[in-house]
């Protein structure tokens, strides 16, 4: 995917790193844009693939915040006879990546395309994300603000703390401190869990390190907690989150 | 017998019975509004701008035709809620000032009001639509003019009034398309009918003082439909407004920008605004570089339609209930999600009754109480044992610890909930106060001199100085730990801005790792009100 800022353009990760990105917005009066990678480009990447006769999974960003996922579709009816899977994650940045890790987790131990692709189905029910950002303004202005719209004209300076529901922004609660913020964010990985829990997540952030760290240090006691991963949020949802972002996404098993 | 005048005891009696013929009707006024804006609250609105006006009339010490007008015209501005309450309040204004120096109304002096009372209300509207109460208004008192020709009996008089008022609301949907696409007529002119009609059935005895009316037997029903509105102008923003120098034409050309639905009225030191605004925010910090803003009153319509109309289970699950101090304070809790804000804190104790009839007031039946101050927390644990509502009073006994709890606030999250993450959102922050002392007095080795101002803690002294900024940064240094982030500073209602705004640089300066913001909050009790998070 692509980001532009001012007259410069990007491709996500592989031109800039976030960090970078996410200096260079904050110094930024220009607003970024983004643009969704073409049918086309899905065909170039799944042609090699078709050609092989092997299948295909891919899971893409939440079809209500990108035009992603429909351009894979697309793509994919290019190719009558291949396998190929077209997922829609629900989720962004670090829910999307803990997907496709854990699905290429499942897929390394040799299990079938089709359990995979189910699998990965599932997780996109279940995985969820929770995030927070210094300002609304980022997701008011690309059109993301969901129901966070809210939260938009309240005096007191606040860093709104924001659940991805089924693709769409809600709001969960002002919040003043970042003390308070990782105290919720913990709160609300370890609700209803226990040493029994399955708990894993990952925690990534938009030029804001310092407490993505503390985050990932405070997390180490929530119990059934068995994998962490740390991340950064990319160029083009930092685009639309804003530097000073911090996201956590998880998924909980807990009493089976 | 004809009825030739009209004197203080009579006129009250009058007033008294169109009001109340207005409040038994509220519902049906309700179910009926659809102009300017389809929120349903018309018969509301005028039911308790009469109220207002009712209880001034009552508190009179002196009754003569003359205090009763101006009891109800003074009442019904300062109660006065939504379009016609205001209009309402602006016809009996007009009166008041056709009627100033009578002790009796002949038949002509109240033809004479009542063409005073149209002036006074199509001046207050900036862009009068006819089909509404106005057109009811003026299309009465024109006829009331062709009446008193030949006719001196006030009774007869009134009558062709109502008749008049009755045939005028009749016309209003072939005025005003949108009553005639939603099949019903003008919901503020029906009210001002039903005013008159009142005055008349008292006259011919059909309502007697304190007669209950039950008024399912008099509603006509009528099921509205839902009719297009455009909601760029959801906010409808009401608030008073105190100054020295107030220019209304100037402030109706700025708040023309802002929105629609515009009424103002008053004079240059007390005005009464109302517009229907997508930036609720923006005209209040407008209205509060003109003068001092209060009794602030800001609806989502929206959210009024779409409870109506859309989803009846739409409602909110919890609603807030704030007592704090300072038109600054105020605005910060209506704008972080109290339903309702009463006037209350350390100089002023809010009666119990106030607490119970807000919580009252509030669109649902679970609701937090945030006392912000612990002499007040007494009377709303009170307040919430005589209401049939479930109710939890949070023990925030400073407006930062308030505003700490509201914030963590979600009006469609379960009570419960709610209450949870408030509990556990207002104990996280710290608050403090530099005031004025009144006396001298000696606090362990603080030595205060009256006029001094003095940092409070915990309930503690902590120190003193001759300056309110110096005692501010000491009071912040000895309630700051390393782990605090964000210290803030209200500045009361005896604190210039740019005094306020130098001191946050300064105590900026001198805490660089920490974030200082500034805010007004308006008390009138402390200079500043500080809290350390």
């Amino acid at each position: 995917m692509t980001i532009h800022l001012g007259e410069k353009s990007w491709k996500d990760f592989y031109d800039i790193e976030p960090d970078e990105y996410c200096s260079l917005l904050k110094k930024s009066t220009d607003f970024p844009t983004t643009s969704q990678p073409s049918p086309q480009d899905f065909i170039n990447a799944f042609a090699p693939f078709a050609a092989q006769g092997e299948p295909v999974l891919c899971i893409n960003l939440s079809s209500t915040l990108s035009g992603t996922y429909q351009s894979a579709l697309l793509a994919k009816n290019h190719f009558a006879d291949a396998r190929i899977e077209v997922v829609d994650s629900l989720q962004a940045s670090m829910g999307l990546g803990l997907i496709i890790l854990l699905c290429a987790r499942k897929a390394g131990q040799g299990t079938s395309f089709e359990s995979v692709a189910d699998f990965s189905r599932e997780l996109a029910r279940k995985v969820q994300t929770y995030f927070s950002v210094d300002s609304l303004d980022y997701l008011q202005r690309g059109g993301r603000i969901g129901k966070a719209q809210a939260f938009m004209g309240t005096l007191m300076k606040v860093k709104p703390l924001l659940h991805l529901v089924e693709g769409v922004v809600q709001p969960v609660e002002k919040i003043r401190t970042t003390e308070r913020l990782l105290s919720r964010f913990v709160e609300l990985v370890e609700e209803g869990a226990d040493e029994h829990s399955q708990i894993l997540m990952s925690v990534a952030d938009t030029g804001n390190s310092e407490a993505a760290t503390e985050l990932l240090e405070r997390s180490k006691k929530i119990p059934g907690l068995s994998l962490v991963y740390r991340g950064k949020i990319g160029g083009v949802i930092a685009s639309h989150v804003g530097p000073g972002g911090l996201g956590v996404s998880f998924l909980k098993i807990t009493g089976v | 017998m004809a009825i030739l005048y009209c004197g203080a005891k009579r006129f009250k009696q009058v007033i008294l019975a169109g009001a109340d013929w207005v409040v038994s009707n509220r519902s049906h006024l309700n179910k009926i509004n659809v102009f300017p804006v389809p929120d349903g609250d018309t018969g509301s609105n005028m039911s308790m701008t009469l109220i207002a006006a009712v209880r001034e009339i009552e508190a009179l010490q002196e009754v003569s035709l003359e205090t009763t007008v101006k009891a109800a015209a003074w009442g019904s501005l300062m109660g006065a809620r939504g379009n016609s309450g205001i209009i309402l309040a602006q016809i009996l204004a007009g009166m008041a000032e056709g009627i100033e120096g009578r002790d009796r109304l002949f038949a002509a002096d109240i033809v004479f009001a009542f063409s005073c009372a149209v002036q006074k209300a199509y001046k207050a509207i900036l862009h009068p639509a006819e089909g509404t109460i106005l057109t009811v208004v003026r299309e009465t008192s024109e006829a009331a003019e062709r009446v008193v020709k030949t006719e001196q009996d006030l009774a007869v008089l009134l009558d062709e009034m109502v008749k008049a008022a009755g045939a005028s609301v009749e016309r209003t949907p072939t005025l005003l398309p949108r009553l005639k696409e939603a099949g019903v007529v003008d919901a503020g002119g029906l009210g001002f009918f039903y005013f008159l009609e009142g005055m008349v059935r008292l006259i011919h005895g059909k309502m007697n003082a304190g007669e209950a009316i039950n008024d399912e037997d008099i509603l006509r029903e009528t099921e509205v439909e839902p009719t297009e509105h455009h909601w760029n102008y959801r906010y409808c923003t009401e608030f008073i407004l105190k100054g020295s120098q107030i220019s209304g034409d100037a402030m109706k050309e700025n708040l023309i920008r802002m929105g629609d639905s515009i009424i103002l009225v008053g004079d240059t030191r007390l005005a009464r605004v109302h517009i229907h605004t997508g930036q609720p925010d923006e005209v209040l910090r407008y209205a509060s570089s003109l003068g001092q803003v209060s009794s602030i009153k800001v609806d989502d319509m929206l959210v009024q339609h779409t409870a109506r109309f859309v989803n009846q289970k739409s409602k909110k699950a919890t609603s807030v209930v704030a007592i704090v101090l300072g038109d600054g304070f105020k605005e910060i809790f209506y704008n972080a999600g109290s339903e309702l804000v009463i006037d209350g804190g350390p100089t002023q104790n809010p009666s119990t009754s106030d607490i119970v009839s807000a919580v009252e007031a509030v669109a649902s039946s679970n609701v937090v109480i945030l006392p912000n101050h612990k002499n007040v927390y007494p009377a709303a644990v009170q307040a919430a044992g005589m209401t049939s509502k479930e109710v939890r009073v949070l023990r925030t006994s400073s407006p930062p610890e308030g505003l700490s709890a509201l914030l963590a606030y979600m009006d469609d999250a379960t009570f419960e909930k709610n209450i949870g993450n408030m509990e556990g959102a207002w104990k996280g922050v710290k608050s403090g106060e530099v005031a004025q002392a009144s006396r001298s007095v000696t606090a362990g080795e603080i030595e205060v001199k009256a006029g001094d101002s003095i940092g409070i803690y915990k309930g503690e002294i902590r120190c003193s100085s001759g300056s309110a900024g110096e005692a501010v940064m000491d009071l912040v240094a000895s309630m700051l730990d390393a782990a605090d982030e964000i210290i803030t500073l209200f500045y009361g209602d005896s604190v210039g801005k740019q005094d306020a705004e130098d001191l946050q640089a300064a105590v900026q300066q001198r805490f660089k790792d920490k974030t200082v913001e500034l805010y007004f909050g308006g008390q009138p009790y402390a200079q500043y009100i500080i809290s350390v998070e």
